[in-house]
């Protein structure tokens, strides 16, 4: 489930409750099975610099969950984590161009246990509150994903089983 | 399900788990068994018995008298690091299974722990059923997917899963495609392997419908925290729909959910460093 890449690239894996960040040309950064969880991309197309967060849960229960989980664990965290570390490596607000994708749901009308749902709910309000827009988003249905991103343009593939596509590129 | 058995009773390419298993990993686990029953379980699996021995005698355990039989090997390991051993060595004969489905060895692998990792946990917390048994059937759930990539091709499967055409409950296109889904496959399998009927119904049923035996809805609710992180995720997907009422059934609650999948991923990030397989993708 691995997108092509050329001999010269770095290929980053992305686990889950994990985050990346660096700087292009060279870099693709991908992470595999998307279930409930949802992969995160930012890029910035002056400096080249990008990242990927794989989270797997709305929120920590209080302040020690995430302490012990780590930030990357949930959305909460790990959300202004991903941006906050692209600040720091020189990447602008204005200038960040963010992806989503993953969110799948289990066929079941309970919605105690649909993960999916409830993180995609909670990466909108954040990015409401924030004034955070999607340049590309492929989330919900049933089907896994694999996502990653190519910082030498900030290009954005997703693969399903019914082949892979471009969510975002310049 | 007697045709099915039969055609799976036919194969002789398929791996072999020792019926001495179950009752191996019940040993592993009593503090009190000695070491001796362990070594003759043991064994009876001659793969099992050579890797057991190898690992006794590799550079980091090895002595000036090397462990010749399966007996010293375990007096030399011990039950924590034969555990893990064992557990590591069945995953993997599971793992060669799910091609069809789109799945490498390494996801495979760490589909069945993470819902072998989870059924424990779930029987540990509801006391519904022994956890040992609940992490056997956890483990071994997706079995009847190595017996049909090789009942079938596995192009075959991938090929169902892959149309555009298909949508609905994967376990019910695989019943109208081929007659058969994998819960059924794994459970002629584990028929064939001579495992417990509790762990044969288990598995039979760890897609549905709800079974009060104390063990298949467990089962049921490991696999959907397994695919919920995506672990063992194929193509599939989270094509499934029993899982709900799996979950109300043995009282766990959004809460309960959401820390079975964030203690499932911690124990096997742990067994990924255990077995140098690299990070949990």
């Amino acid at each position: 489930m691995s997108p092509a890449t050329t001999p010269n690239q770095l290929q980053l894996v992305v686990g889950i409750a994990d985050m990346k960040l660096g700087k292009g040309p060279s870099t693709v950064m991908t992470t595999h099975a998307l279930g409930s969880c949802i992969g995160l991309t930012i890029y910035d197309p002056v400096t080249s610099i990008g990242g990927l967060l794989h989270f797997m849960l709305p929120a920590p229960r209080d302040e020690d969950h995430s302490t012990v989980r780590g930030p990357a664990m949930f959305a909460t965290t790990g959300v202004p984590a991903l941006f906050m570390e692209g600040y720091k490596l020189g990447a602008s607000k204005e200038r960040l161009i963010v992806c989503a994708a993953g969110a799948a749901e289990l066929m079941m009308s309970d919605s105690d246990f649909q993960i999916g749902r409830r993180n995609r709910t909670m990466l909108r309000k954040l990015f409401w509150k924030n004034g955070v827009v999607l340049a590309g988003e492929d989330m919900g249905g049933t089907d896994a994903r694999t996502l990653s991103i190519d910082l030498s343009d900030g290009t954005v593939r997703i693969r399903t089983r019914l082949g892979e596509s471009t969510l975002w590129k310049p | 399900m007697e045709a099915l058995t039969a055609r799976i009773s036919q194969l002789d390419s398929l791996p072999c788990i020792s019926e001495h298993f179950v009752p191996l990993l019940q040993s592993l686990n009593d503090s009190e068994c000695g070491k001796d029953l362990v070594g003759r379980l043991i064994a009876t699996d001659p793969q099992l018995s050579l890797i057991v021995l190898q690992q006794a005698n590799s550079a980091l355990r090895a002595t000036q008298v090397p462990a010749s039989s399966v007996v010293q090997a375990v007096m030399r390991l011990g039950f924590v690091e034969l555990k893990r051993i064992v557990i590591a060595h069945y995953a993997l004969i599971v793992a060669e299974g799910g091609r069809g489905w789109g799945l490498d060895r390494q996801s495979s692998w760490l589909g069945a722990y993470a819902g072998a990792v989870a059924a424990a946990k779930i029987a540990s917390m509801t006391g519904a059923a022994a956890p040992d048994v609940c992490y056997t059937a956890g483990l071994l759930r997706d079995c009847g997917k190595l017996a049909m990539d090789r009942l079938l091709h596995p192009e075959a499967i991938t090929t169902l899963l892959e149309s555009r055409a298909a949508t609905g409950s994967a376990i019910e296109l695989e019943r109208k495609a081929f007659g058969f889904d994998h819960a059924q496959a794994g459970a002629a399998l584990a028929q064939r392997w001579s495992l417990p009927s509790k762990l044969c119904t288990a598995i039979g049923n760890h897609h549905g419908p709800l079974v009060d035996d104390g063990i298949s809805n467990i089962v049921q609710c490991a696999d959907a925290v397994a695919v919920s992180m995506g672990l063992g995720l194929g193509l599939d997907g989270l094509r499934y729909n029993s899982h709900g009422e799996a979950l109300r059934s043995v009282g766990i609650t959004r809460n309960d959910f959401e820390e079975l999948c964030m203690e499932t991923l911690e124990s096997c990030g742990q067994a990924f460093q255990f077995l140098d397989l690299g990070s949990p993708e």
